[in-house]
């Protein structure tokens, strides 16, 4: 979950912040994770927080999570594009496994 | 200072007995068009409502102890029959899973087509007798954490 960080610059209301982290996303950041080897699942709105985009990842485990970050980290694309976007976020995070009832795993 | 004081606490109490009486319509989830201009810029125009929850299994049970085995009993009711009663009401349960960081806590999702289909869906959950009865025979207690969610226009799964 990223909430985007609506100062900007040392000051103000940044309102557009949150769509230009969904532009980042639309436009680049989903491709360069698919390109070193994530499934992206989805991404939402959420909404109870305009401010606030929820996206979801899948990896095979935790050695190929790993594998796929330093790839995205050393990814000169990813520096080019949060250059573009420089937009700031708060991030929360939760690793998960399915369950074996689970529908998606 | 005495006046001002009073009048603010009428004024809280009489919006407090306006809202219990004529609760405020719960906020739209779905597609584009269903939401707000604040919500709506990069929601796709035929998503579903999407609501993540994160069951949080009490370990105190009957006035005491570690109940180690509550998160346990409740992945079996959802394994049992919870997932199927929401299904048999027209939610969609995208997936289950167990949260990493905190081996008490479940995470589950589910779609609607949209507001008023959730609404729908809990109503006649609610309702079913064999939620019911599910319920009494794992009566494990949880806290929920709940987020209400639109998929994006370039999300894989709308």
């Amino acid at each position: 979950m990223y909430t985007a960080n609506t100062m900007r610059n040392g000051g103000g209301d940044y309102a557009l912040a949150i769509d230009e982290l969904h532009q980042r996303f639309r436009e680049e950041e989903v491709a360069i994770f698919e390109k070193h080897g994530a499934e992206f699942i989805a991404a939402w709105q959420r909404l109870d927080d305009p401010e606030t985009l929820v996206w979801m990842l899948a990896y095979r485990d935790r050695a190929h999570r790993t594998e796929v970050w330093q790839g995205f980290a050393a990814d000169p694309a990813w520096e080019a594009l949060r250059n573009k976007y420089p937009v700031g976020v708060s991030i929360e995070a939760y690793m998960m496994s399915a369950t074996d009832y689970s529908k998606l795993k | 200072m005495k006046k001002v004081f009073f009048a603010v606490l009428f004024t809280m109490g009489f919006s407090g007995m306006a809202n219990a009486q004529d609760a405020p319509p719960p906020p739209p989830c779905g597609p584009k068009g269903d939401l707000p201009a604040s919500l709506s810029t990069n929601v796709a125009a035929d998503s579903r409502c999407f609501e993540i929850r994160m069951y949080t299994a009490n370990t105190m049970r009957n006035g005491g102890g570690d109940y180690a085995l509550a998160i346990d009993e409740l992945h079996q009711r959802f394994r049992e029959e919870e997932v199927a009663i929401f299904e048999k009401h027209g939610a969609e349960i995208i997936a289950v899973w167990q949260r990493l960081d905190d081996p008490e806590t479940l995470v589950w999702m589910l779609a609607y087509r949209d507001r008023a289909h959730r609404t729908e869906v809990w109503n006649k959950f609610r309702d079913d007798p064999a939620w019911d009865a599910l319920l009494k025979k794992y009566p494990v207690g949880v806290d929920a954490d709940v987020f209400m969610l639109s998929a994006t226009d370039y999300s894989a799964l709308k």
